[in-house]
């Protein structure tokens, strides 16, 4: 059998390696350009020309690195093994059992939208990094592999795919294909009740990634689309999406105000960069009064805020959760489209958050604690951005019915009374403190009786809304400070729990609960539960020993 | 069992308590004294210093009070305080951890939870014949401090063999 070599991505992935190192090195190029050029002496000519040979030099080896790192970059499917050959200076053999891979992820940035290309990201059980990112294949390319790693359905090798070594590829002996075969369609009934049969065609028109975004109109009521046109072989059993008007809302006060500051700043910076005689820090610093401080300041947050909407806004945008097999696939973005996969088997726990301007319209989100997930905060943990807090229970149940609860039916217990003190009494006191001191030296500190205020008021709901519910299979902790958020945990899904008392609760006998999970990362994802009676505390981690081991 | 008035109450010891090595406090002493090394020297060089440069006195005076208080800390306060705050069990399906001494803390983490057992040894500990023992889940790294070499081993392959029987895929 001669070597198959495996197929190149498309030669749009050179460019993109390119163009995000020029991206990278923009900034150090600038400052070459900028630091002598214009500032003092004018522009003396000769040194002009060595900056324009620097920047050329930069540029063009830049192209020719992204060139070669595409010449380099080859991946194939055989024998079940994903197997991907890298690197331009250090080469790097990989290869991955196609039954290890526990997701493959799809993204188009705006370049790739142009160019009808998606991104595949590759992840298998550890790690927090996708083990493989092929940057820019075609869409079709993209379905076939979405076939033959995801459903581990029957893989042919590529038939339209746009680089080619057709007669190579026909060299695999039949054997090994057979065998294959075989191996492919159990594991594709195992898990798709519907996908057995006779071997899917790999390429199926508008499979995958565009099976998914062709039921974007359907309502947020999870019924199982109709009609939704050629999805691929395994239609979503139950789709929900994003409707237009919630994701306006989601976009108002989902967006990241810190976010959008920093975006700002970075474009103010950016400004500043290309048009040094502006000077828009000093300008900003010449200002002075309060009074010019305050308008600037608010200018600032409301530009802020327009860009953290605006940004929430792309982001949310057709946003589509659906489930096929035991799969969750997330679907959203306008400019940049992406597609997260999540197995269902996977999500240790989900996380219903509620704003607080969220409130009076009953709205909630919700995430879930996925293993191995959530290194971009809010983004593939995401499972909705906004939703009805009255549907989440349905919605759950469609989507993973293993975390359907109404927590109204399980047996709450709120906090006892005497919890009320720890919630309330340290911050706020802690606040007075900081204000007494500082109103000694200005008037200013006097600010902080009502900032104490809003602490005590806030503490005070955090008291009153954090409880727990349990049975046997499950825990619900709501705990609330500006985001009111209830976890609902599976015992079974627990890593361990700890109970923790400070002194000051050891006088009132009561103790602080920590339910440890696994998640992004290595150290896991915990969720706290403060005040609790120390014995219901020691009760529910003696129950964690010896059940959570014969479950499952 | 809502709202039930609970006594108050201090956390319990694990039923069945295990304490770590006497010899940890040993160790403990011994890195408390090797580390409690570096205030007083400096305290000697800034009393040199400031009799060379006519630097104020109190400098090297603070310098050495706190390396002094440091070093009976961490040599004669500290070493029992830890060592009394620790406790732990090794059961069947579980491993039951208490320590610390303002906040007490216990931890149950299930045999089935456990990925990787892991024994460590610096430099003091190998004198002193002790190890520690680590385990790692999918939700954090463990730690019993202090066991003598030959239990340490042994709880290690308990660990490592209790959780092979009882392991499941996450």
């Amino acid at each position: 059998m001669k070597t198959y070599k495996g197929t190149r991505l498309h030669i749009a992935a050179a460019l993109m390696t390119s163009l995000k190192l020029v991206k990278e090195l923009l900034i150090p190029l600038l400052v070459i350009f900028v630091t002598h050029g214009f500032s003092r002496s004018g522009m003396d000519s000769r040194s002009f020309y060595w900056r324009l040979a620097i920047g050329a030099a930069v540029v063009g080896g830049s192209f020719l690195w992204g060139f070669l790192s595409w010449a380099r970059f080859r991946y194939k499917l055989e024998d079940g093994q994903l197997m991907v050959d890298e690197g331009v200076i250090f080469k790097k053999k990989l290869s991955i059992p196609v039954t290890r891979i526990q997701t493959v992820d799809f993204s188009e940035g705006l370049l790739h939208r142009m160019l009808g290309l998606v991104k595949v990201q590759i992840q298998t059980a550890g790690g927090s990094k996708p083990e493989a990112v092929l940057s820019a294949v075609t869409r079709a390319e993209a379905a076939r592999l979405e076939e033959c790693l995801r459903h581990k359905a029957e893989c042919a090798p590529e038939q339209n795919a746009h680089v080619k070594e057709a007669a190579e590829v026909e060299e695999i002996p039949a054997g090994v294909e057979q065998e294959w075969n075989s191996a492919g369609e159990q594991t594709a009934d195992a898990s798709h009740p519907t996908a057995s049969g006779p071997a899917m065609p790999a390429v199926s028109g508008s499979s995958g990634l565009y099976g998914a975004s062709t039921v974007v109109g359907a309502e947020l009521s999870g019924q199982t689309p109709q009609d939704v046109g050629p999805v691929g072989p395994v239609p979503p059993e139950v789709s929900y999406s994003l409707p237009v008007r919630l994701l306006f809302l989601a976009g108002l006060t989902a967006g990241n105000l810190g976010v959008g500051i920093s975006l700002l700043f970075a474009l103010l910076s950016q400004a500043d960069d290309f048009f040094p005689s502006l000077q828009i820090f000093r300008l900003l610093s010449d200002f002075s009064g309060v009074r010019a401080i305050l308008v600037l300041g608010s200018i600032v947050v409301f530009l802020a805020w327009l860009l953290a909407v605006a940004s929430s806004v792309l982001r949310f945008a057709g946003f589509v959760v659906s489930k096929r097999g035991g799969e969750l696939y997330i679907t959203r973005g306008l400019l940049e489209r992406s597609k997260v996969t999540l197995p269902i088997r996977r999500i240790q726990a989900v996380r219903i958050t509620q704003e607080l301007v969220w409130k009076p319209f009953g709205l909630g989100a919700v995430h879930v604690v996925c293993a191995g997930y959530g290194t971009e905060k809010g983004e593939s943990t995401l499972l909705f951005p906004l939703m009805p807090m009255s549907q989440i229970g349905e919605f759950l149940g469609a989507l993973c019915p293993e975390f359907a609860v109404d927590p109204d039916q399980l047996p709450i217990e709120a906090l006892p009374s005497r919890a009320k003190w720890s919630y309330v009494l340290p911050v706020p006191l802690t606040l007075m403190a900081i204000t007494a001191i500082t109103s000694l030296f200005t008037a200013w500190g006097l600010w902080g009786i009502p900032v104490t205020a809003a602490g005590v008021l806030l503490n005070w709901r955090s008291y009153r809304r954090a409880s727990i519910a349990r049975d046997d299979s499950m825990l619900v902790l709501r705990s609330a400070f500006l985001t009111e958020t209830v976890a609902v945990i599976p015992r079974k899904r627990i890593q361990y729990l700890s109970v923790l008392q400070s002194p000051f609760q050891r006088r009132s006998g009561l103790a602080t609960m920590k339910a440890s999970l696994a998640g992004a990362g290595v150290n896991g994802t915990h969720f706290r539960l403060k005040g609790l009676y120390l014995t219901h505390a020691l009760e529910i981690l003696e129950q964690s020993g010896g059940q959570s081991v014969t479950q499952t | 069992m809502t709202n039930v008035k609970e006594v108050s109450g201090v956390m319990p010891h694990s039923k069945s308590m295990q304490v770590l090595d006497e010899r940890m406090l040993q160790v403990w002493r011994m890195t408390g004294l090797m580390t409690g090394f570096i205030l007083p020297v400096c305290a000697i060089l800034l009393a040199i210093a400031s009799w060379k440069w006519d630097w104020p006195w109190w400098i090297p005076a603070a310098v050495a009070v706190t390396g002094a208080v440091e070093l009976w800390l961490s040599v004669f306060v500290i070493p029992p305080i830890v060592w009394r705050s620790w406790s732990f069990d090794i059961r069947e399906e579980e491993i039951d951890l208490r320590h610390g001494f303002f906040t007490v803390k216990r931890t149950l983490i299930p045999m089935v939870r456990i990925q990787h057992v892991d024994m460590q040894q610096g430099p003091v500990m190998r004198k002193y014949r002790v190890a520690s023992i680590t385990f790692s889940t999918a939700a954090g790294v463990h730690e019993i401090p202090g066991l003598d070499l030959d239990t340490a081993e042994a709880v290690r392959n308990r660990i490592a063999e209790l959780a092979r029987l009882a392991h499941e895929d996450i």
